[in-house]
Order: C-alpha cells, then structure tokens, then sequence
C-alpha cells in the first residue's frame, strides 16, 4: 500500500500599505505589493515557527500623532516595535529572529528632496538597534518597484522586482 | 509643421481620444454647473453610462437600492465626486492596454496615473491652485508612453542598456533612442485633441517643470504628483524610479517640501476613499 500523501495547503495573506500581522501558522504566506519608497520588513524565528511582516510608509510617527495612533504601522517606529512585540507575544525569541528587508527606492534625486526610501532605511536600522537586532538580508535602494513575500512555514523570502521576470529569494 | 508634430502624424493609430475630459474642465471651473450638466455629456454614451451606474453603486455608496439611471445615480454623488468618476472611467479607455517596451501590465500605467492625479490634487489643494486642472492633467501626464511603447518596440536591448549602463533617466532614453520623450509626445497628442494649454503644457513638462515658463506652478504639482505614485508603490515596469527629481519643484508652488510626507499620508487616505468605486486595490 502507498504511503498516504501530505498534502499541506497554503494560506495566502495579503499586506496592505501600512499594515503588519505576526502569525504562528505554518501555512501562511504573508505577501505585500507595492513597495515603492515604503520598506517591506520580514521576521521569522525557525524554531518558534513564528513569522510576520510589516509595510511602512514613512521613517517618524510625531509628523502625525493621530495616524500614530489608529496606522501605528504606517510608520518606522511604531510598526517595527509593534511587529518585535507581536513575534515576542507567539514565543519567538530576538536571537532567532532572522530580519530581511526590501524597498525604499529612489528617484535620481541629486539633492535628496524625496528620499522618502533612504530615511525610512535609516529609520529601521535605528528601530531595529533600538531592539538590539538588526537586518540579516536586504534588497533596498535602485529604481524598481517590489512585491516582498514570507513562507511562514520554512521562512523563505521572495522578492518580485517590476520589469524583471526571475524572481529573488532573499 | 513642427518635429513632434510631424513625429506624432507618422505614428498612424492614436489611443482612443478622451473627449469628455477636456469638457468636463470647464464645468468643474463654473460656479453654476450642476451635476445634471455631466450627465448631459455622457448621457448618449451607453459605456460611459453602464460605468457610472456600477461604481455609483459600489460599497462606497452602499446601503438603499441601487440606482438604476444616470440622474440618480448622480444625485447621490458630489460634483466633485462625480468629476473624478467620470475622468478616471474615460482615461481608462486611453491609458489601457500594455506597453511592453516598459515593462508596464495591462491596467497599471492607468493605476499609476490615478494615484498621481489624486496626489497632484491634494498638493493643489495645499498650494491653493486649480485641482481640477492639476487631476485632470496628472491623469494625463503618460499618456504619451501608449504610443511610444510602439516606437521601442525592437529596441528593447538598447533600452536597457541606457537605463541600466548608463544610469539615464527615462525621458533620456526615449529622446536618444527614438527622437522624442513620452512627455512632449503626450502634449502634442493632446494638443491635437484640441485640449487647453492649461492642460498640456503641465503634461510636457512634468519631468522639468521649472522650464514650463507660466505652467510652471501645475507642472510642479503633476511633477511631485508622480513621484508620490512612484514612492507608493505604483510606478511600474523596467526601473520604474529612473526619473530626476526637480529640486525647486516645492519652491515653485510654495509648499514646504517637509509637507511631502503628509502629503503621502492624505493621499493614501484619498485612493482609500476611490478603491471601492474603481473596483481595485491601491495597497
């Protein structure tokens, strides 16, 4: 007789722009598009089999203390503490968690009048060192536009980058 | 006869003409125009009405019966709200289609221009000038790459070496390769259609507004417009940010560039607000 087949069923899990969810279920994939001058964040700790992603907008939630409070996501500070505090909350342990990051593009801006993308970089790394972490891979910076996703399951990273076909594991 | 006008008679097939924008303008502009006066525009045009109906009726306007003729579906909408139904429905016809050579899916070049012209709005609204003007020609601002796409087409190596090797900005490309870039050929096309120079000019000038001589205030607005689409997310295709900032653009309208995180934050409310009237999603 065959051995039986294992079927395991993934469960899609879209990320809107300023958003984040953690989540524990192995069949999750959390996917964000659109990542422009916003930056994509990933954790996932292997052993817990925690797993989440946040997609800020902006590096600094004082512009806006209101969004702060009802979007904590939309921003650098209060998204990356939230998305650390909701893994910590599944059991995950800061030493395990492996950080990918992807976005914050720029225009050719010679003076930096729009470099939303590099201050929101900046922002996370102070986040993130705030934390005692910091960021393992990283696709960030150029010209394109990407599509960022997580497979809670075994932790792999894919990255979509606009105009090119073969996608990117990070 | 000038080159780009000799250049856009050689290129045979334009993309279907949006008309009705150019007589919408003037009624947004009118202090007595009432919505009746829009329906009179598109009253005889069964696409354009059956549109208006469907998204008149989305969640955003949910609850009661849904209405089943032009007029009441009209009342239930704001004149500003039905001015950008009825604009964003008919630039879907013009801007649809891919345009390969950019990398550029069905259905996004019109998504970026929808989020810009809802971005130059809101900046407008900031800088106290016209926001009817700065959506409509924000809306517009590509159009010129639905037919350049045509041009490039087996030139596509060339492209990326430009892009990628020589680190050059689009409308760079696009001159060095096929005479002319996607802003001034979007101009001349409209210009064509006979729409106002109000119009455009911001268009032709929307990657160096601070040469648009009196368009230069609404250049600036369609120019920060579309890098706001850029840094949320929806600038698709091949490099998609190979474009230049223009460093006075802010100054030109008199906002303070510190605004442009607010103005990411009220324009990402706004496309919240539309996404259930376009049926689509701007995440």
């Amino acid at each position: 007789m065959p051995a039986p087949t294992l079927a395991v069923f993934e469960k899609p899990m879209t990320i809107g722009i300023a958003d984040l969810s953690v989540t524990n279920n192995p069949s999750v994939v959390f996917t964000t598009f659109s990542l422009g001058s916003c930056l994509g964040v990933t954790i996932h700790d292997p052993v817990a089999m925690v797993g989440g992603m946040l997609h800020f907008m902006l590096p600094d939630s004082t512009i806006n203390k209101d969004k702060a409070q009802s979007k904590p996501a939309m921003f650098a500070d209060t998204g990356t503490n939230l998305l650390i505090q909701h893994a910590l909350k599944l059991g995950a342990n800061k030493e395990q968690l492996r950080v990918c990051v992807a976005g914050g593009s720029q225009i050719m801006d010679s003076q930096g009048f729009f470099n939303i993308g590099k201050r929101n970089y900046i922002a996370l790394v102070m986040q993130l060192s705030n934390q005692g972490m910091s960021i393992d891979v990283e696709d960030v910076g150029g010209s394109g536009n990407r599509t960022m996703s997580l497979r809670v399951g075994d932790g792999q990273v894919k990255l979509k980058i606009s105009g090119k076909s073969t996608p990117v594991i990070l | 006869m000038t080159d780009i006008d000799s250049f856009i008679n050689d290129l045979g097939d334009l993309p279907p003409a949006p008309m009705v924008l150019g007589q919408l303008l003037p009624l947004l502009s009118n202090p007595n125009s009432c919505p009746s006066d829009v329906v009179d525009l598109i009253t005889y045009d069964p696409g354009m009405t059956a549109k208006v109906l469907k998204m008149s009726n989305s969640a955003f306007f949910g609850g009661g019966t849904p209405a089943d003729t032009l007029d009441e579906a009209v009342a239930r909408l704001g004149f500003k709200q039905l001015f950008d139904l009825v604009s964003i429905a008919v630039s879907q016809g013009t801007l649809a289609g891919t345009q390969d050579e950019y990398g550029i899916d069905d259905g996004e070049l019109w998504r970026h221009s929808v989020v810009a012209a809802v971005a130059s709005r809101v900046l407008a609204s900031y800088a106290g000038i016209d926001e009817g003007v700065a959506f409509t020609a924000a809306l517009l601002h590509d159009m010129g790459k639905t037919v350049l796409s045509k041009k490039l087409s087996d030139k596509y190596d060339q492209v990326i070496t430009e892009l990628e090797e020589h680190n050059k900005p689009w409308d760079a490309v696009e001159r060095d390769i096929v005479g002319a870039d996607h802003a001034e050929v979007g101009a001349a096309i409209l210009k064509k259609w006979e729409f106002p120079e109000t119009i455009y000019a911001p268009v032709k000038y929307h990657h160096c507004p601070s040469e648009a001589n009196g368009s230069t205030p609404m250049a600036s607005t369609v120019h920060i417009g579309n890098i706001v689409a850029y840094q949320l997310g929806h600038g698709f295709g091949l490099d998609a940010f190979a474009m230049k900032g223009d460093p006075n653009a802010f100054n030109n309208i008199g906002v303070s560039r510190e605004k442009l995180p607010e103005l990411l934050i009220d324009t990402q409310d706004e496309l919240t607000k539309v996404e259930p009237m376009l049926k689509t999603k701007f995440r």
